[in-house]
């Protein structure tokens, strides 16, 4: 409903369909049939506009009402406990910080240990000759963190793993968390030892958002897919030619990856309301 | 906010029963855990009964999706689901509390509960108030902004209850949720899975007679992998006799149809 309510409807929603008609400023009228003040609650409930305007209505027509409304509002105000708005705001930080990293310290730890590791060992082989190893780059992290949120370190595994939710989408969102971690602490990192590990790293991390970019469109999976063998064509057709070091992985194409990275995160971070039922994602962008 | 219906809320149930297996059999190990269970359990809360290793708890691992069945039959919600879509779909509309369930310790119960329906698919505008309902429902209201770290082993077990029907599941699979709970509690929960009951399908495994005795209307009996009773609590009340070992009449029903099973078994191995 687009339309807002009529100010006469208003009045006649408050007074009920059984008010005098001498109250009703609108002569010869047809009053409105019960069905039509339930649609008019319905858009009420929805419309802040038409509430407001019924909080007018009701202060110049029905100083009772308007009375009871107010004395109900301070007895509640008086019982409830006080929330303060800091807090709440502090708690929904925390629920949504939660959705990317849950809050246990092991497979955290594991998955850190690994990506660093896995980074260093790919980035060697990168530079001693063997640059079809790269391949493997955005898988690594994936690896990584699905291999530290097993059964054996996430105490909340059995459960976790009988949700709609589990599954690539999942592994996407914790690998995008701890490279979002791991990355700038190497690139310090790396900036002062004079290596360049997380050359390896930012490549999987823009390509981690894009997944989850692409895939609140078109499902993970299919995003996933098509990402890596994307990647593999890219990565694997000049490898074969020569065995010098990508030009995609050298200092200069780091500013690229990470603006196309930052660029993802945002858009995941714009996409994320979408990650629902497809069904309650076609009522929301109705 | 108006409450929008969609087509699938009220379309008609397709599926006599919410839980159908054939032959189920599921292997742990070397060892055949469910050897061949029939179920058909609709809405009502139905009790899993049976000694230490019987199989209750594969049984209930397997119908929460956690396991895949060996062999045999298994048809969850009507569906014999096996798409990735349909899965999802069908886990929509579980609820499952395991047996050992392990908790962030640093979560509150209200982020606990909140990130477990967030895992369900709960929509975001519907989730806090599905969240408050469901802690008020297990009697956690006071205890809602704690850590779940500082909790007692029954909170948490209620705490482990609130998640899983937070999602106002279709089929609740609760493994042992009575462990660690009080008498007061106890009562409190088996008046919860009654409401629950009247409508999804709720299946409670537990070693306690006396739970199904109270709170569930029909019975499995599980014993070496195998269902060797299914029906009303009443008939597994009238299986015993006084001569069969028991405080009550439903534990002289149980030992009686074990009893019956053992001889049946060694007479076929003579």
């Amino acid at each position: 409903m687009t339309a807002h309510l009529s100010r006469e409807l208003l009045l006649r929603y408050l007074l009920g369909p059984g008010a005098p008609a001498g109250e009703v400023p609108a002569p010869g009228a047809v009053p409105p049939t019960a069905g039509e003040l339930w649609a008019a609650e319905a858009h009420l409930e929805g419309c802040s506009r038409c509430r407001t305007e019924l909080a007018e209505v009701s202060r110049a027509h029905s100083p009772a009402d308007t009375a009871l409304v107010r004395r109900v509002r301070e007895r509640l105000t008086e019982v409830l406990p006080a929330v303060p708005v800091r807090r709440r705001r502090w708690h929904r930080a925390r629920a949504a910080l939660a959705r990317w990293a849950a809050p246990a310290l092991g497979p955290w730890v594991a998955a850190l240990v690994l990506v660093v590791l896995g980074a260093l060992v790919l980035s060697s082989a990168v530079t001693h000759g063997s640059p079809a190893l790269v391949v493997l780059a955005p898988a690594m992290p994936l690896l990584a963190v699905a291999l530290s949120w097993g059964p054996h370190s996430d105490p909340v595994h059995e459960l976790i793993a009988t949700t709609p939710r589990a599954g690539l989408g999942l592994l996407l969102r914790r690998t995008a968390a701890v490279l979002s971690l791991v990355v700038p602490a190497l690139a310090v990192g790396g900036s002062l030892t004079g290596t360049a590990p997380v050359l390896v790293l930012l490549p999987a991390l823009a390509l981690t958002c894009a997944a989850l970019a692409l895939g609140s469109r078109i499902g993970v999976q299919r995003a996933a897919t098509g990402l890596g063998a994307g990647w593999a064509a890219i990565v694997v057709v000049p490898a074969t030619e020569g065995h010098t070091v990508p030009a995609y992985l050298r200092d200069s194409a780091a500013p690229g990856w990470a603006v196309a990275a930052a660029a993802l995160g945002v858009a995941v971070v714009l996409c994320r309301d979408t990650y629902l039922h497809p069904r309650e994602a076609r009522a929301r962008h109705r | 906010m108006p409450a929008t219906i969609s087509a699938s809320d009220i379309a008609p149930t397709r599926y006599a029963h919410h839980i159908r297996a054939r032959g189920l059999t599921v292997r742990r190990g070397r060892r055949l855990a469910v050897d061949g269970v029939d179920l058909d359990l609709g809405t009502g809360v139905h009790g899993l009964l049976g000694p230490n290793g019987a199989g209750k708890t594969t049984l209930i691992r397997t119908l929460a999706t956690v396991l895949e069945p060996h062999g045999g039959e298994l048809e969850l919600l009507g569906s014999a689901r096996r798409g990735r879509g349909e899965l999802r779909e069908l886990r929509r509309r579980l609820g499952y509390l395991p047996q050992a369930f392990g908790h962030y310790r640093r979560f509150t119960v209200r982020e606990f509960v909140e990130y477990m329906a967030w895992l369900k698919d709960v929509p975001g505008r519907r989730s806090a108030d599905a969240v408050q309902h469901a802690i008020d429902r297990v009697d956690l209201t006071g205890r809602a902004d704690d850590r779940m770290g500082s909790l007692s082993g029954g909170m948490l077990r209620r705490a482990g209850i609130a998640q899983a029907i937070v999602n106002d599941p279709d089929i609740l699979l609760l493994d042992e949720p009575t462990v660690g709970l009080d008498p007061a509690q106890r009562l409190e929960l088996r008046a919860l899975l009654r409401d629950i009951g009247e409508r999804s399908c709720v299946l409670v495994s537990t070693h306690l007679v006396e739970d199904v005795a109270a709170a569930c209307t029909n019975v499995v009996l599980m014993d070496e992998g195998g269902a060797v009773f299914a029906g009303h609590v009443d008939r597994l009340r009238a299986a015993g006799t006084d001569a069969d070992p028991g405080d009550s009449d439903i534990e002289r029903g149980y030992s009686a149809v074990l009893r019956r099973h053992h001889e049946a078994k060694a007479g076929a191995r003579r």
